[in-house]
């Protein structure tokens, strides 16, 4: 997906700043909403995790967002695989704005997860992209088909990673 | 968690999903699980994961570069 489509041409990825006005973003999700315009902020400045937006710079709008923070897999038996914990970085949120839907916007968001892991991998142990996916979601088989691993099942969710090693 | 897209049936091209999971998480593989994950370390990226890379350092250098024209 070319950054200069139609859809595209006025949008860029930037960092949550405290003059970007959050407040009339909508997406079909009242928990993100509710995460976006309360709880972004406050993760965003206490690095608990980190808040990218998907930003029009022309209207001044976010049409979107992801947050990235950091994760651990534990292994079963360390002392076996000579290794206790493989690090990971946490595709933890996305949301693409109502009115923005159905322009593949997320993928766009993942592809720049994915991208800035490979900065972050030069300087803190990461090897992994994960995110964790409800076992009924029909999104499974897209992350799958961008190269994503089942890693682990549980009752209710799958997690999936990415290898960064590359 | 992902959610699932409500009232729409999500095609290949159009992904636009939600995602909602806790920062906090973490997870104990089971043994199984443990040796996957040992094995895919070893094996490296599948193809697909490659390809995906590959087009994702392209986009994000791209985007990047575009946030400061």
């Amino acid at each position: 997906m070319k950054v200069s489509d139609p859809i595209r041409k006025n949008l860029i990825i930037i960092e949550l700043k405290d003059d970007i006005e959050l407040s009339k973003f909508h997406c079909e999700s009242e928990e993100l909403n509710e995460f976006f315009l309360e709880k972004a902020r406050y993760n965003e400045k206490n690095l608990i995790s980190k808040v990218y937006l998907y930003y029009n710079r022309k209207d001044k709008a976010v049409v979107g967002f992801i947050t990235l923070s950091n994760y651990m897999l534990r292994l079963a038996e360390g002392k076996k695989f000579g290794i206790q914990k493989v690090p990971a970085a946490l595709i933890g949120r996305i949301a693409i704005a109502d009115d923005y839907r159905g322009n593949n916007l997320g993928r766009d968001l993942i592809l720049f997860a994915r991208g800035r892991c490979h900065y972050i991998k030069d300087f803190i142990g990461c090897r992994l992209l994960v995110v964790e996916v409800k076992k009924e979601d029909p999104i499974m088989k897209y992350l799958l088909s961008f190269g994503f691993e089942l890693l682990h099942q549980s009752k209710g969710f799958f997690i999936l990673g990415l290898d960064l090693l590359i | 968690m992902v959610e699932k897209t409500k009232d729409r049936k999500v095609r290949k091209e159009d992904i636009d999903f939600c995602l909602s999971a806790s920062e906090f998480t973490d997870i104990t593989l089971t043994d199984e699980e443990s040796e996957n994950l040992i094995e895919l370390m070893k094996r490296g990226p599948n193809e697909k994961a490659k390809i995906f890379s590959e087009e994702a350092l392209k986009f994000y250098e791209d985007i990047i570069h575009k946030k400061h024209t």
